[in-house]
C-alpha cells in the first residue's frame, strides 16, 4: 500500500531534502518502522533512547495523533493515507 | 465579560464600520469585543500581531507582558517597533504601547515589563478572559497553560520558526491541553528563532489565526471556531488542521489538576533560549538611578526610565531592571552568570 509520508523542513536534511515522499506498508506500526529505515538519520529525531517518540514530536495518521490511538500498529492503511511528522513550535 | 469601555458612540460606529458590516460580529459582537478583557504574555513577532489586531479590533482592555527591550534583530519581523526604540532601548511592553495608544486610545492598555514565573502568573490573569501566547519558549507556555487551566481561561497558543508554525486553541473543559500535545520537557529540540530563524510572513500567518479564534471566542461564535491544531509550512506550503480531543485523564494538568508549572518554585536562575543570556532575578527593587551612580566608575553605563545597561569591562553586559531583574549577556553559563552578578549587584 503506498502512502503519503511528510516530515517538517527542518529534518528534512535527513530525508534527501524531501518534506514529502512515498512511503509503501500493509499496516501503520510497518510504515513507522519503514520510515526510519529508509531515511535512518530520522531515528535520533523522532525517538529517544528508550525508543519513546520524542518530547515536542507529533506522529499523525491522517488527522489522528499517533500517541493517542489504540494499538497503533495493527491498523491497516489505505490508499492516500498520510503519516505525518510535526515538531511542536516553540518560537515567536 | 462583562463592562466594557467602548460604548458604540458614533466615533466607534465609524471606526468600526467594517467590523460591524461583517455579519458574524455586526453590533453586538462588536459590544463584546469591548468588553473583553485580553493578556498578551511575549510582545515580540506574535505579540506585536496579536496586539495590533486585538487593539484595532476594539478590544475594552489590552494587558501584554515581556520581559526585554527593543533589539535590532527584532526589526525583521516584530511589526510594531522602529530604529527609535533600539536606539532608546525600550522594553517592548512600553515600545508597544506607545504605538497602540496612537493606534486606538479607546482600549485600555496594561503594558507590564516583567518576567512571567509561577509567583506572578496567576495574578497577570485576574480579570482577563482570554490568554493569547506571543512567548518563545515552552517553560513559559507550559506555565501559561496550567495557570489557564486552573482558572478555567482559555489559552490560544501560537508558535513559529523557519518557514512553520502551529496553533490551537485549548479551552479547558471541552480540549486537551498543551501539555497533552508537547509533553512536560522543556527545550525545542534546539530549534528557536536563534538558531535556525524565522520570516516574519509566518508569525504574522500564526498570529493572525490566533486573533481569528480569539475574535470568535469574543463574539461568542462557537459554531464557528476552528478546533483542532493547525500546522502550517509556508514555504513548500503544506497546512493541516489535526484533531485535538477532550481533557486526556492521565494529563497532570487537565486530566488530574496538578498543574505542576506553579508548583516548581521559581528558578533563580534561567538561560534565555539561544540568546547567549541568563536572566537572574533579585529579591530586591532596583533603584536604576543609584545603580547608575554605583556602577559608573567601573563600567560604560546608559540609563533609561525603565532599564539601565552596564557594559563591564571583563566584556559581558549587565541590564537591571526596577523589578530586581536582571539580565547577564554574553554567557549562556549561569555561574559566570552569577559569578558577575555577585561581583556588581550582590546577592
Amino acid at each position: 500500500m503506498r502512502i503519503d509520508a511528510s516530515v517538517p523542513m527542518l529534518i528534512s536534511d535527513c530525508t534527501n531534502g524531501r518534506t514529502r515522499f512515498p512511503l509503501e506498508a500493509e499496516t501503520l506500526g510497518e510504515a513507522l518502522r519503514r520510515l526510519v529505515e529508509m531515511y535512518p538519520l530520522l531515528r535520533v529525531h523522532l525517538y529517544d533512547e528508550q525508543g519513546g517518540v520524542r518530547q515536542h514530536v507529533l506522529l499523525y495518521y491522517n488527522d489522528e495523533n499517533i500517541a493517542w490511538l489504540d494499538d497503533p500498529g495493527r491498523i491497516a492503511l489505505k490508499p492516500g493515507d498520510k503519516l505525518r511528522v510535526l515538531q511542536a513550535v516553540s518560537g515567536g | 465579560m462583562e463592562g466594557g469601555s467602548i460604548g458604540m458612540t458614533h466615533e466607534s460606529q465609524a471606526r468600526y464600520s467594517r467590523q460591524t458590516l461583517f455579519a458574524p460580529i455586526g453590533t453586538e459582537g462588536q459590544r463584546r469585543i469591548g468588553a473583553a478583557r485580553v493578556l498578551i504574555v511575549g510582545m515580540g513577532a506574535l505579540g506585536t500581531v496579536l496586539s495590533s489586531h486585538m487593539v484595532r479590533a476594539g478590544v475594552g482592555t489590552v494587558r501584554m507582558i515581556d520581559r526585554d527591550y527593543v533589539e535590532p534583530s527584532n526589526l525583521q519581523r516584530q511589526m510594531l517597533y522602529d530604529e527609535d526604540d533600539v536606539a532608546r532601548t525600550l522594553p517592548k511592553a512600553e515600545a508597544a504601547a506607545r504605538k497602540l495608544a496612537r493606534i486606538n486610545s479607546g482600549v485600555r492598555l496594561e503594558p507590564i515589563v516583567s518576567d512571567v514565573t509561577p509567583l506572578n502568573v496567576e495574578r497577570y490573569m485576574e480579570e482577563i478572559d482570554l490568554v493569547l501566547d506571543g512567548t518563545d519558549n515552552f517553560r513559559t507556555r507550559l506555565l501559561l497553560n496550567d495557570a489557564c487551566f486552573k482558572r478555567g481561561i482559555p489559552l490560544v497558543y501560537g508558535g513559529a520558526v523557519s518557514a512553520q508554525g502551529m496553533t490551537a486553541m485549548l479551552i479547558p473543559g471541552e480540549t486537551c491541553c498543551l501539555r497533552c500535545l508537547i509533553g512536560s520537557g522543556d527545550g525545542g529540540g534546539g530549534q528557536t528563532c536563534d538558531t535556525v530563524g524565522v520570516i516574519a510572513p509566518i508569525v504574522d500567518i500564526v498570529a493572525s489565526f490566533q486573533a481569528v479564534e480569539a475574535l470568535k471566542y469574543m463574539v461568542g461564535d462557537v459554531e464557528a471556531r476552528r478546533g483542532g491544531l493547525l500546522s502550517l509550512e509556508v514555504w513548500h506550503y503544506q497546512v493541516m488542521n489535526l484533531k485535538l480531543p477532550g481533557a486526556r485523564s492521565d494529563c497532570p494538568t487537565c486530566g488530574r489538576r496538578e498543574y505542576p508549572a506553579l508548583s516548581v518554585e521559581a528558578a533563580e536562575a534561567s538561560t534565555l533560549c539561544g540568546r547567549d543570556t541568563v536572566q537572574i532575578q533579585g529579591a530586591r527593587p532596583l533603584d536604576l538611578a543609584q545603580w547608575e551612580l554605583r556602577l559608573t566608575p567601573s563600567c560604560v553605563v546608559k540609563r533609561n526610565p525603565f532599564l539601565l545597561r552596564a557594559e563591564l569591562p571583563e566584556g559581558e553586559r549587565l541590564v537591571l531592571f526596577p523589578d530586581g531583574r536582571v539580565l547577564v549577556q554574553g554567557t549562556e553559563d549561569t555561574a559566570r552568570a552569577r559569578s558577575l552578578y555577585d561581583r556588581y549587584v550582590g546577592s
